[in-house]
């Protein structure tokens, strides 16, 4: 089963990405950014749902730029899900490599349906 | 060297009378010379008819006296001859009577003539002629006694031709009987050679002639010789004296019987005998003897008539110098008559007046100009400074003073006095005198001051007007708070108002006259790289291009931040270029930023709720799920719904406050007590816990009711957040303190909780909108309730301060400003000692 990390701030938040990822996969969560990359490395997830703003000295776009600059990490898929829905915002998601963007609000189906997409 | 005016000057002045001077020049010279020649003409024809009659007469008289010399050397010669003859008449008479005595008849020339009339055979022989005069005489002396010697009638000797008289004497015998005659003639050639002696004119003829003319004898330079007779008749004159002296006589002219050279003839009859001298002098001799004196006459009419060409050129000169000075004085007078018209003129037309101020006698002359100017009736006045100060403005009156004072004033500057004189309608004009001391006395006293006045009101107006003007910009410049640095023509920094220097750092001294470029550099240096500060040429480059003044905005390396708007207006005037405007919008650019970042965080903390909200109320539309589960995401949408709707209301609220800022406040007295036990008598005290324990005295604040209301409630509810069970709340009053800012004294309470407190990271960002200390959302909130309250208590003047020591709880203390009364106005209280006052008429 392939595996997805969950990184945000919010419990509630965290559930609900849970529920989304659904039961096809196998589900690991962080709270906050260094956590994120560490379990990252550790665990090898195949895919990341990233928050950016996180409290602790990495924010989600830092634990991007982290996850692309290391070699062993490179076919990890990224998503954001973050607040910040500024076109500034998504053009800096997509210049520090990532691979979706979603702004909350955002439709569960629809994170599940790119997740399908990128993973199987 | 001396021009010929000076000479005229040095020479005597000729005596041209004025009246003369006065006609036209070439009328004058005409006179001069008419003059001049008339008398030169008059004196050359005076000359020579002077010369004519006064010579002639001068060689008649000289004529005259020689023919009167030669007179009396003739008639002395022949006195003696006669004399001798006679003596010699006598001897031979004696001896005549003796018939035997022999005498030289021949050497003497003597004939002896008997009473009979026979010749004594001792005597010479007669001619023909000669006897018969010997008769003639001897009957004469016959007749009588004279006991003197005949002189006859000249007898011509035929062989000779000479005239010779016949000189007899009575022969007595001792009885004195007559017995005869004894008779010699006498050869007036004899006399010619003495005649000839007397000859010293050139060409001149003397003559020995009887009376009736005969020419005995001729002595001219030709020779000797005798010949015919002169009309003596026609030459006689009528006054002619036969005995002694005759009057002169003369005629000029060719004489018959002389020869035809025309002479001038004087003669003279001998005063005893009968005998004429004539004597006469040819043309050429008496010209001669004029020529000397015509040479002289000549000489002198040359001289005088010289002289009077002189004197007429003279006079020539003199005349036309005198017109030509004349002239000179007629033209520069007219100048000067010109000159004065054009400075009236000038003087009228520029509204100037002269004025005068003689300060021994204290007498100021205005000229009518003056009086005209002021509108007064135009006459030229000479007033006592005192008259003329009556006119002078009351407030000018103390710049009098100097001026009557120059009369020992030692330098000679210029003066310059403005004073407003009263015209004649009664409004005042200000008149500018300008002038310098024109005059000293021997002491070095100022005797006179003078120039010329000008009404300036005009000018004092408009130099008032720009005085004032200058002072408003002055004070715009200097009191506003943005800042502008002006650029002349040059790029060269004119003008920076104090702002810039406040909000630089930088002095004006330092700045005036710097060039664009430095100033660029220097202003590029002030500023940190994240807003930059790149050059006025670029800005004005891309004025020009735009066509609207280029913006830029700079933030300078100073603590605290400081951000500079500037934009740069180009300008066409003629002294400035440029102009650079700053304006500090530190403020409005922290106060964008924060509200950027605001909304951020807002939209941030709206859009987390609404995602689990959208979430799961989607995954209960499309999961099929188990009912506890459908409860739990129901349960959790409604919470965050909750949770949503109070960040709405809070960020309502706040935009409310600040829309609003300090007006939607009411203020009014307040005892914090009463607001205090209100508050918690409403509050929902969570379960478990205790009501706060106040203990407070009464608190008259200044507040809004319902804002002091919404802050207790939003502390005290923090309060129980973050404590335990187990822990109380208490509300202690605060000490006095004093407003930072405004100085107003701050009373108010404390509360005081004893819950996990706060980190000092924790505590530095409480009051951030947002920020929650517990972000794992146990504790509900939503970060907005201190920042409000904060918002709330400084917009009423007041302060909230909070400590807190992590583990051990945390104070908050809520400052507001203390209520004073109003004071009353009370009347004021009048002394008894003041006297009322009543109005001056």
């Amino acid at each position: 089963m392939k595996k997805i990390l969950i990184v945000d701030d919010h419990a509630d938040m965290r559930r609900l990405l849970a529920i989304s990822a659904g039961n096809e996969y196998e589900v690991m969560e962080a709270e906050d950014g260094e956590s994120a990359f560490e379990a990252t490395r550790r665990l090898r997830p195949d895919a990341v749902l990233l928050d950016i703003m996180m409290p602790g000295a990495m924010d989600g776009l830092q634990v991007l730029d982290a996850i692309r600059a290391d070699p062993a990490l490179k076919h990890i898929r990224v998503a954001m899900v973050t607040a910040r829905g500024q076109a500034t915002d998504l053009s800096a998601g997509k210049d520090h490599g990532a691979d979706a963007y979603f702004v909350k609000p955002f439709s569960p189906l629809k994170l599940l349906s790119w997740l399908r997409t990128q993973l199987n | 060297m001396t021009t010929p005016r000076s000479l005229a000057r040095l020479l005597v002045k000729a005596p041209l009378p004025r009246q003369f001077l006065r006609r036209p020049l070439a009328k004058q010279l005409v006179w001069i010379w008419l003059l001049g020649l008339s008398f030169m003409i008059v004196l050359t024809t005076g000359g020579w008819l002077g010369f004519q009659l006064v010579i002639k007469d001068r060689l008649n008289s000289i004529s005259q006296f020689s023919v009167d010399s030669i007179l009396q050397g003739v008639q002395q010669h022949i006195d003696l001859n006669l004399q001798r003859r006679d003596f010699e008449l006598q001897r031979i008479s004696k001896l005549a009577l003796d018939t035997s005595a022999p005498f030289d008849a021949q050497s003497t020339n003597t004939v002896i003539l008997r009473a009979d009339g026979q010749t004594d055979p001792r005597s010479n022989p007669l001619s023909p002629a000669g006897l018969k005069q010997a008769a003639a005489a001897l009957a004469e002396h016959q007749g009588q006694d004279t006991g003197q010697m005949h002189i006859s009638a000249p007898v011509q000797n035929p062989q000779t031709g000479a005239w010779a008289p016949q000189l007899s004497r009575r022969i007595n015998d001792a009885d004195g009987r007559f017995q005869g005659i004894v008779l010699s003639e006498w050869d007036a050639s004899e006399i010619g050679s003495y005649l000839l002696g007397t000859l010293y004119f050139d060409g001149g003829v003397t003559l020995l002639m009887d009376l009736d003319g005969r020419i005995l004898f001729k002595a001219s330079q030709a020779g000797l010789g005798t010949s015919s007779a002169v009309p003596m008749a026609s030459l006689l004159s009528p006054q002619a004296d036969k005995d002694g002296a005759s009057s002169p006589s003369s005629y000029l002219g060719t004489l018959a019987g002389i020869d035809n050279i025309p002479r001038l003839f004087v003669w003279r009859k001998l005063p005893h005998y009968p005998l004429y001298v004539m004597k006469g002098a040819s043309k050429e001799g008496i010209d001669g003897l004029a020529l000397p004196a015509q040479k002289l006459m000549v000489t002198l009419v040359l001289i005088i008539n010289g002289l009077l060409l002189i004197a007429a050129g003279w006079m020539h000169f003199y005349a036309t110098q005198v017109n030509a000075t004349l002239k000179e004085r007629q033209e520069s007078e007219q100048a000067l008559r010109g000159r004065e018209q054009r400075i009236d003129l000038a003087l009228t037309g520029s509204d100037s007046a002269e004025w005068n101020l003689h300060l021994p006698e204290n007498r100021l002359y205005l000229s009518a100009h003056m009086a005209t100017l002021l509108g007064y009736a135009t006459e030229s006045t000479q007033h006592d400074p005192e008259n003329w100060q009556r006119f002078v403005h009351p407030d000018d009156q103390p710049k009098l003073a100097p001026i009557f004072a120059l009369r020992d004033s030692t330098n000679d500057e210029a003066l310059v006095f403005t004073l407003r004189l009263r015209a004649k309608n009664g409004a005042y004009r200000w008149m500018q005198y300008r002038g310098r001391i024109t005059s000293r006395d021997e002491n070095g006293k100022v005797t006179l001051v003078s120039g010329l006045a000008r009404d300036v009101t005009e000018q004092q107006i408009t130099q008032s007007i720009v005085r004032d003007r200058t002072a408003q910009l002055d004070v715009i410049f200097n009191l506003s708070p943005d800042a502008f640095v002006s650029f002349d023509h040059h790029l060269k920094v004119k003008y920076a108002n104090p702002a810039f220097g406040h909000m630089t750092g930088w002095r004006d001294e330092a700045i005036k006259g710097m060039s664009e470029a430095q100033f660029s550099r220097r202003l590029s240096q002030l500023c940190i790289a994240k807003h930059p500060f790149g050059s006025l040429a670029a800005m004005r480059a891309a004025t020009l291009a735009s066509g609207s003044a280029a913006e830029a905005l700079i933030e300078l390396n100073s603590v605290p931040q400081r951000i500079l708007r500037i934009n740069l207006q180009l300008s066409d005037a003629p002294t400035v270029s440029q102009i650079l405007y700053l304006r500090d919008v530190t403020h409005e650019t922290i106060v964008e930023g924060m509200k950027t970042e605001f909304l951020a965080t807002a939209a941030h903390e709206l859009r987390t709720p609404m995602a689990s909200i959208v979430g799961f109320a989607e995954i209960l539309c499309t999961h099929p799920l188990q009912q506890a589960e459908q409860l739990e995401f129901a349960e959790i949408i409604w919470r965050q719904s909750l949770h949503l709707a109070g960040i709405l209301d809070e960020l309502l609220d706040l935009s409310r406050i600040e829309a609003r800022g300090g007006k939607g406040l009411l203020l009014e007295s307040l005892d914090l007590s009463a607001q205090v036990d209100e508050v918690i008598k409403a509050f929902h005290l969570p379960e478990g816990r205790e009501a706060p324990a106040v203990n407070l005295p009464p608190l008259t604040c200044k507040a809004d009711r319902d804002k002091v209301r919404q802050v207790l409630n939003n502390v005290i509810s923090n309060a129980y957040k973050f404590s335990g069970p187990g822990t109380g709340i208490t509300i202690t009053p605060a000490k006095p303190a004093v407003h930072p800012v405004s100085g107003r004294r701050l009373i108010g309470l404390v509360v005081q909780d004893a819950g996990i407190g706060m980190t000092p990271e924790q505590l530095a960002r409480v009051f951030e909108r947002f920020y929650r200390a517990d972000k794992t959302g146990a504790i509900p909130g939503n970060g907005l309730g201190l920042s409000i309250s904060r918002e709330i208590m400084e917009l009423m003047g007041g302060q909230v301060i909070i400590a807190s020591t992590p583990q051990q709880g945390t104070t908050v203390s809520l400052m507001f400003e203390q209520f004073y009364e109003p004071p009353q106005l009370l009347p004021p209280a009048r002394p008894s000692s003041l006297p009322t006052l009543t109005t001056m008429a």
